[in-house]
């Protein structure tokens, strides 16, 4: 494997991320409603968290 | 040209599963009250109506093309094709059955439909079943990154952790996704056919689909790790190990269907009716 394929996976979910970001600004515009990005913030922490460790664990295990 | 093992097991197995898309394909959009397909708008960004489906299947696609490459070179092609597949049919299986029982009002209450989707796998569409496949993988490869010490069966529950904490929002979005739409008419990705007055609901979402995921996600990945790791494999052979595999879908569908069934059977009836943290007001 690549150096840089083992990043696919969390590059994968970064997008994953920013579509449904994206999504939930066109509705929080649309409904003048800002708790859909709160919720982006806040719900899915465990998510954020985890691909933040991941990614830098793969950076470490390079150096 | 001569193609090995793997090559033919993808071939195969795809054989299998294309004509199920292009039958349901065709049923949906053609012969829509065979499956009582509801007549709900979906949202739409972009006439005609057909790109928007095409683009949003053909995006996932890539994704999910993305993915398997990354399987094919950190698992191999058959280990990658079984994980892709079993996906694709165990929350496929999963979400039809409760789409059709609702739908057919065998379920306590009404439950759920997608309102979009180009290609369509029964009663649910490709790009739904590709995002459940990218999700697992790439939830399941983060997991194994921050413990790698740990067995598959702790893997298997933190990814659903991380994929369920990310659907506590998906949801909420998706479902109001219809006020964004360029048709005023227009519903969310997916409608919610109950009445909250009969579900006790997060973010304005029934618990139990939150409840759903984990058990999906997390018993998926049980069953890929006990099935379809190398020693077995190398015991009892590629054929042997993907009819186990496959055939053990059915069963741990019937595990998590029993297990919802039960939760919502024995919910606390002060929960019945309430909200946790109504999306509108927080």
């Amino acid at each position: 494997m690549k150096k840089n394929e083992k990043y696919i996976p969390i590059v994968i979910l970064i997008i994953f991320y920013l579509n449904v970001l994206r999504s939930a600004v066109d509705v929080a515009i649309a409904q003048n409603n800002i708790s859909f990005i709160i919720l982006g913030i806040t719900a899915p922490i465990p998510f954020l968290i985890a691909i933040f460790i991941a990614f830098i664990k793969l950076i470490k295990k390079e150096n | 040209m001569k193609l090995d093992y793997d090559e033919k097991f993808i071939i195969v197995i795809t054989l299998f599963f294309a004509p199920v898309v292009v039958i349901s394909t065709i049923v949906h959009h053609l012969f829509p009250e065979v499956l009582g397909v509801p007549n709900v708008l979906g949202p739409y960004f972009i006439e005609p109506i057909w790109v928007d489906l095409v683009i949003e299947d053909l995006i996932t696609a890539i994704l999910a093309a993305i993915v398997v490459y990354h399987g094919i070179k950190t698992q191999g092609k058959y280990k990658t094709m079984c994980f892709l597949y079993g996906a694709i049919i165990f929350a496929g299986l999963e979400e039809i059955q409760w789409i059709l029982l609702g739908r057919f009002n065998l379920t306590p209450t009404e439950t759920y439909f997608f309102t979009r989707g180009g290609l369509w796998f029964v009663a649910i569409p490709i790009y739904t079943c590709l995002s459940w496949f990218i999700l697992a993988w790439c939830c399941n490869y983060v997991s194994e990154v921050i413990f790698p010490n740990k067995n598959y069966m702790f893997h298997a529950f933190i990814a659903g952790i991380i994929a369920v904490s990310l659907d506590l929002w998906i949801d909420p979005v998706m479902v109001n996704l219809g006020s964004a739409s360029i048709y005023s008419n227009s519903a969310g990705m997916w409608v919610w056919s109950g009445d909250p007055k009969d579900t006790f609901s997060v973010f304005s979402i029934p618990f139990f689909n939150f409840v759903g995921w984990f058990l999906v996600i997390m018993l998926f990945l049980i069953l890929y790790g006990y099935a379809l790791n190398d020693k077995k494999i190398e015991i009892q052979g590629k054929t042997k190990s993907a009819l186990i595999f496959f055939g053990l879908i059915p069963v741990f569908i019937a595990i998590t269907t029993s297990i919802l069934y039960l939760a919502s059977a024995f919910t606390p009836p002060f929960l019945i009716g309430v909200d946790v943290i109504p999306i509108k007001l927080l």
